[in-house]
């Protein structure tokens, strides 16, 4: 299918980047003629921006249809979006009319309007970060106290009061078969004899 | 296994853990392990802190467990029938003595301490311990004389100590004891309550060599 869109030596790459930078165009075997046409043979395209890559191939009128064999190739940095409309299929093989089409490649800038223009992500991407960072903040908070402690709650403020509780419950209970033996010892005071003896001079 | 010892009966808590043992560490051991409220309740607090209120809990523990074995002993005899009938006798006849060669007999006390945690004066947790000792008491012979007991002639018990925390057992241990030798009762045990017994005579006049120096 890509194929035959490839006869119509047509081919838009719409790449969306996050970063508005000047497209930078780069790479060997790059040259521009003139302002607003670059040739590229093979060409090596950088883009840093929503750049629109337009490739077409005139054919020489009454000549015949022939193969051509045109390799762009688009590189992207640094890489953050990059939506293309062509497969990468599509940078294969081509047929196209005459060799001589193969030398024209047209790089627009986006413009403003363009109804496939880059989506400016940055903004976007900014805020989805700020709301990740908010989050993250927020749930280290909020979980913070439960996983250290609070810091509400210091070392002194914990006491273990001790309770005895009722008093202890005792209790005695006879095992044996024999009944217990009690042996009385009561002392009597006895009559106490007194002797008197007189001794004669 | 039981293990004879002739020193005194000493705690129920050297019973338990050994008497060289740190029994607050040991007991601190238990809490951890046993199921209690403790964890849950202190979960806010840092982990330091969450170490000291466990050790802070044991150590009050241990010192609710430190009862004397000798003490609940004595505590059965003071309502064993035949010790107080002597004990009453004796009391009603002074200068009298009475050897009671008593029956084979179990004496068991149970006690119910806890310990509650505060925190910032909010009471968090409480651990409740159980602490059950029974006494298996054979040829106890006993003397007793105006309503004290003054001698243990002969005797050997089985003290069995069994510690709960939250309901469950968690720690027991047993031991042999010799009473004659693990038992002090010099100069006299009361075994009735004070009131039986009359009342302490006054303190005798200085002698003259006394008040004369």
């Amino acid at each position: 299918m890509w194929r035959s869109r490839a006869r119509l030596r047509l081919c838009v790459i719409v790449v969306a980047l996050a970063w508005p930078a000047v497209p930078a165009i780069a790479g060997a075997g790059v040259a521009q003629p003139d302002a607003g046409t670059l040739q590229v043979s093979p060409a090596t395209v950088q883009a840093s921006a929503p750049t629109t890559l337009t490739l077409a191939g005139q054919a020489a009128a009454g000549e015949p249809s022939q193969s051509l064999v045109s390799s762009p190739t688009v590189i992207v940095t640094p890489v953050a979006v990059t939506t293309t409309t062509a497969p990468p299929s599509s940078q294969g093989t081509t047929t196209t009319a005459p060799p001589s089409s193969q030398g024209t490649t047209t790089v627009a800038s986006p413009t403003p309007g363009t109804a496939h223009s880059g989506i400016d992500w940055r903004p976007i991407l900014l805020v989805v970060l700020g709301l990740v960072l908010i989050a993250g903040t927020a749930g280290l908070a909020a979980f913070r106290p439960l996983r250290r402690g609070g810091h509400g709650t210091a070392a002194g403020n914990v006491r273990a009061v001790p309770r005895t509780g009722p008093p202890p419950s005792v209790a005695v209970r006879d095992t044996g078969d024999s009944p217990a033996l009690t042996v009385r010892i009561e002392p009597r005071a006895g009559a106490t004899m007194t002797t008197i003896e007189e001794r004669v001079p | 296994m039981t293990a004879t010892v002739q020193a005194g009966p000493g705690t129920a808590v050297n019973l338990l853990f050994g008497p060289g043992a740190d029994a607050a560490e040991a007991l601190a051991r238990q809490i951890k392990s046993a199921e209690t409220d403790l964890d849950r309740a202190l979960r806010q607090l840092r982990p330091a802190t969450r170490q000291a209120a466990v050790r802070e809990t044991a150590a009050a523990a241990a010192g609710l467990l430190d009862v004397r074995l000798d003490g609940l002993l004595l505590a059965g005899w003071r309502i064993q029938h035949d010790l107080t009938g002597a004990a009453r006798r004796t009391l009603a006849s002074p200068g009298s003595t009475e050897l009671v060669d008593l029956a084979r007999h179990q004496v068991s006390a149970d006690q119910e301490p806890s310990v509650a945690v505060m925190v910032d004066g909010r009471q968090v947790a409480t651990i409740r311990f159980g602490l059950t000792v029974e006494f298996d008491i054979s040829a106890l012979v006993a003397g007793i004389k105006a309503g004290l007991l003054v001698a243990v002639h002969a005797g050997s018990c089985d003290v069995t100590a069994t510690l709960a925390i939250q309901g469950t057992q968690v720690q027991t241990a047993s031991r042999h004891l010799d009473l004659p030798a693990a038992l002090t009762v010099s100069p006299g045990i009361r075994l009735l309550p004070a009131a039986d017994y009359p009342a302490a005579r006054p303190p005798a006049a200085p002698r003259y060599s006394e008040r004369m120096s």
